[in-house]
């Protein structure tokens, strides 16, 4: 396939958190706002004036004033985060969106004001305290967190303007991106996609990681470009997988995983496009905060979340997704020393391969990993292996 | 064939000193089996000690028989079935190695703890065993409530007619405390299934309960918990299927706000303690009892006043008569059971054996060089590693971290004053008060040995907690600001599984440090280094 016009671009946005896109709204006067976790509400830090970044730290390889603060038994994305937050990466944020959702998190956040890491003097942190469950009053609870952990600081603070006007239009902006994102993401589901899963990534990641305003009409233009791109004239992969798990920042997996014959044809984890990539639709008599809250909440398929109708809900979601998505098989991956998802990864994997509370089963395969993609020989491997399984799946009609 | 290596006479110097056991040093490693923990020889306390603590084991092993007795065949079903039990066997072991060199009045009180969470737990047991669908069915069952073992139990108080059991407590949390190997054992079943083993220990051993189908089958329903920390969030995830007989039973998680002493999540608190009781009385089909509630509430808070009265006179008095071990555990004990008949009596009776120690001005521990708080949390495995400390170093434990959980008073006079209060003890508990919602509550450690005039910190080090991982070098910094004041010593775990951090590994590392750091010599020198390997 011809490459996109704006791949290399959008790649080098990935190279660094404080890419070309953020400074230039940074120089613009609008106020960075940085979050880790997939429990903040993105659309309102992108409300008039503000812009928000979801953390990353691209090319972080050895992490060594984080594994001081936290030791070599920590998930290495959060030491990652801190790594690059002692380096400067991240000195353009104006304010830090935290939780307490995942101690190890929390704890890499309250770093960055121990350790008084950023420069800016009114720079500020705070933590939201997210529920475990979805009912009607869980949601409202959610809703006053982020109104006293985000919208009144904000406003306090830096006099940002939370109107149901402004808040409309940041929604609106939002879904513009949602709508952008979904309709690529769709072509994943063709048989011969005019798209491959790492650029599918590239596209999804600069959408967490640059301002809303900023990269929106390279998104249209790639958007008009995919509608007339020719696809390769046979499919040019072996087997299509869906990809679950922890944070995957980093496309160079993708790459790794596309270079062993596999597709990535659905992406359910965090930092991937499902879920989080719904439009917010504002019901009637609903405020528009009310109706973000609903949709933070309501979505959210972190493992944390308790209840057999969670347990059992993000069970469900991901067997549908990879079957709208015609996924041959699941990779279901795990941050290292991330506990919601090294228990989540054996449940979800048994309860697909048994099919347990599903309309069907489905293959699977589990892996662990770094931040960072390194020990690619290893995972290759298994990859390789993978792809080959689900190869004589199909030969023998069991897919 | 076990042989003295400290002759008598140099033990005791006298015979009167013989017959009242006071000899300067108790020399308790000479007592163990090669290779283990567990005494040769009972150890000799002096006349009066020996016989309060003989007498102390033949009633634990009563105890432990009328369980078997309200039901031998179904007792024998219990033990085919479930690994777990046998390791019930070694209790009479354990409660020797928790009161090692225990004497006077701290023996007696001690063994008043004892044998107050032994009383509980033959009660807990039994109930347990009786409502297992497993093992026979009968109408039991449906009088059963499960939950989660991090849920204090004050609600179910609420529903007389009910017993309520906090399920992985007596097949999961106690295995370790009675026989190190055990955790291992089922940390390994969960292993097998594909969750890493670099988690924090305790919840793998409780997933690897579920992976054996070892849970008691009891109730209709259960109740889940975010007690204490994501680990057990996702355990209690894991073992849906298996607690909820593949769904067939009703589950209800009930939750505790993660940053509780922020205002805005108070509100969290309380809502879910009325969702919890609307589940239970949709489940039983019958109401919720205020009346029955209030008066355990009450028991309870009895239970703290004298708790806060005992920490009282071991902050500023060097009277205090309960040793680190059974401190600690008593109070975690009756954090989750509640103010129990058990507890509200012992607890009483302990009060008198302070009283005594203030009035006469004993000196209850003669041996200690060091007052010391410990911190985090500390290994099941080895829990009497602070009986150690003070037997073998003269580091005695005047206050631990866990104990400091859910000791607020609560009032009883309002009803939304009294929910808010104990939602506040759902959110405080052992595991959980320091270690989750911000740095500040583990940072209380100093004010924690200032209160109790310490000169030392012991922080425990469990190698799988991810919590006090992601804080090491936030602890590092803040000791070194309080180096002046304080000694601080690591002592590493890995709180279910000892072959991860074996026990001797652990001493090693005070060993260490007392001898390079402050260069000081043991109190007991057979304790310094000896193989428990093969021990329980």
């Amino acid at each position: 396939m011809r490459d996109l016009k704006h791949m290399i671009f959008f790649e080098n946005l990935l190279q660094e958190a404080n890419n070309e896109l953020v400074q230039k709204a940074c120089s613009e006067g609008k106020l960075a706002l940085g979050y880790n976790c997939s429990h903040i509400p993105e659309v309102l830090l992108d409300v008039d004036g503000c812009f928000g970044v979801r953390l990353r730290a691209p090319n972080c390889l050895s992490p060594d004033m984080a594994t001081y603060y936290m030791t070599n038994r920590s998930c290495p994305y959060s030491k990652s985060i801190l790594e690059r937050a002692f380096e400067g990466g991240y000195n353009f944020l104006d304010a830090l969106m935290g939780q307490e959702c995942c101690s190890t998190m929390n704890r890499m956040e309250q770093y960055f004001d121990y350790c008084k890491l950023m420069p800016k003097e009114k720079f500020f942190i705070t933590y939201l305290d997210v529920p475990l469950k979805k009912s009607e009053w869980h949601m409202g609870y959610y809703k006053r967190q982020i109104e006293q952990k985000i919208v009144n600081p904000l406003h306090e603070v830096y006099g940002v303007d939370f109107s149901e006007e402004k808040l409309r239009d940041a929604i609106e902006r939002h879904n513009e991106v949602c709508r952008i994102i979904t309709e690529i993401g769709n072509m994943r589901k063709l048989d011969n996609p005019p798209i491959t899963g790492y650029e599918f990534h590239v596209i999804q990641l600069v959408s967490l990681t640059c301002p809303k305003y900023l990269i929106l009409p390279y998104l249209r233009e790639t958007l008009e470009e995919l509608k007339t791109r020719c696809p390769e004239p046979e499919p040019w992969f072996r087997a299509r997988v869906m990809v679950a798990g922890a944070e995957i920042d980093d496309p160079e997996f993708t790459k790794l995983l596309e270079s062993c014959g596999a597709f990535v044809a659905a992406d359910r984890y965090c930092f991937g496009s499902m879920p989080g990539r719904e439009q917010i639709v504002i019901k009637e008599g609903q405020t528009a905060l009310e109706a973000i809250a609903e949709k933070y909440h309501v979505n959210n398929q972190c493992p944390r979340n308790m209840g057999p109708e969670n347990i059992i809900q993000r069970k469900r979601y991901v067997y549908d997704i990879a079957k709208e998505y015609k996924a041959d098989g699941i990779l279901i991956e795990s941050m290292k020393f991330c506990e919601y998802w090294g228990y989540e990864r054996a449940q979800l994997s048994m309860w697909l391969q048994q099919g347990y509370e599903l309309p069907g089963t489905i293959p699977v395969c589990q892996i662990e990993k770094d931040y960072n993609n390194a020990a690619t020989g290893q995972l290759r491997t298994r990859f390789q292996a993978f792809v080959e399984s689900l190869e004589i799946k199909q030969i023998q009609g069991e897919l | 064939m076990w042989k003295r290596k400290i002759s008598l006479k140099e033990q005791y110097g006298s015979f009167k000193h013989f017959l009242k056991g006071d000899e300067p040093c108790h020399y308790i490693g000479q007592r163990y089996m090669e290779n283990t923990n567990i005494y040769a020889r009972r150890e000799w306390r002096g006349v009066e000690g020996t016989a309060i603590a003989f007498t102390a084991w033949l009633v634990t092993w009563g105890r432990m028989a009328t369980l078997v007795l309200r039901n031998p065949v179904r007792v024998a079903k219990a033990f085919w079935n479930y690994r777990w039990l046998t390791s019930y066997l070694t209790v009479p072991a354990m409660v020797d190695r928790w009161i090692e060199g225990d004497r006077g009045e701290v023996l007696k009180a001690d063994l008043t703890c004892m044998d107050c969470m032994v009383a509980d737990s033959v009660d807990t047991l039994w109930k347990e065993l009786r409502a297992d669908n497993k093992l026979g069915k009968n109408k039991w069952h449906d009088k059963t409530i499960a939950f989660d073992y991090t849920l204090p139990k004050h609600i179910m108080f609420g529903f007389p007619g009910y017993s309520a059991i906090n399920i992985q407590q007596h097949a999961a949390f106690m295995q370790p405390l009675l026989r190190k190997s055990m955790g291992g054992y089922y940390l390994d079943q969960a292993v097998s299934v594909g969750i890493p083993g670099d988690m924090c220990t305790l919840p793998l051993v409780e997933t690897g309960v579920a992976v054996e189908g070892e849970y008691c089958d009891i109730g209709n329903f259960w109740l889940m918990s975010n007690n204490p920390c994501d680990a057990n969030i996702m355990d209690n995830n894991a073992m849906y299927r298996q607690l909820s007989n593949d769904g067939q039973k009703a589950v209800h998680a009930l939750n505790a706000p993660l940053m509780f002493d922020d205002p805005t999540t108070k509100e969290l608190g309380v809502h879910e303690l009325y969702e919890a009781i609307r589940f239970i009385e949709d489940q039983t089909g019958q109401k919720f009892n205020w009346d029955t509630f209030t008066e355990h509430l009450a028991r309870s808070n009895r239970v703290n006043e004298e708790e806060l009265e005992r920490w009282d006179i071991l902050a500023t008095t060097n009277n205090g008569c309960i040793n680190p071990t059974v401190q600690a555990l008593y109070r975690i004990y009756f954090f989750e059971q509640g103010g129990t008949k058990y507890f509200y009596n012992s607890s009483h009776k302990v009060m008198k054996y302070f009283y005594r120690a203030v009035r006469k001005r004993t000196n209850t521990f003669p041996n200690v060089r060091h007052r010391a708080v410990a911190w985090s949390c500390g290994s099941t495995y080895y829990t009497h590693a602070s009986v150690w400390l003070y037997n073998c170093w003269g580091i005695l434990c005047v206050m631990n971290m866990d104990s400091l959980t859910g000791h607020n008073l609560i009032d009883l006079d309002d009803r939304d004053d009294m929910m808010e209060d104990l939602a506040d003890w759902y959110s405080h508990t052992p595991m959980r008060t320091q270690t989750v919602g911000g740095n500040r509550h583990l940072m209380q450690v100093w004010e924690t040995a200032e209160k109790f005039n310490c000169d030392m910190v012991v922080m425990y080090d469990d190698v799988g907690c991810k919590g006090m991982a992601g804080a090491q070098g936030l602890i590092e910094e803040e000791m070194n600001k309080h180096r002046d004041k304080l000694n601080i010593l690591w002592m590493p775990h890995s709180l279910m599984d000892p072959r991860i951090v074996p026990p001797a590994e652990a001493r090693r590392a005070v060993n260490q440090y007392m001898t390079t750091v402050l260069h000081e010599d043991p109190v007991d020198p057979t304790l310094m280094e000896f193989d428990d390997s093969l021990g329980w």
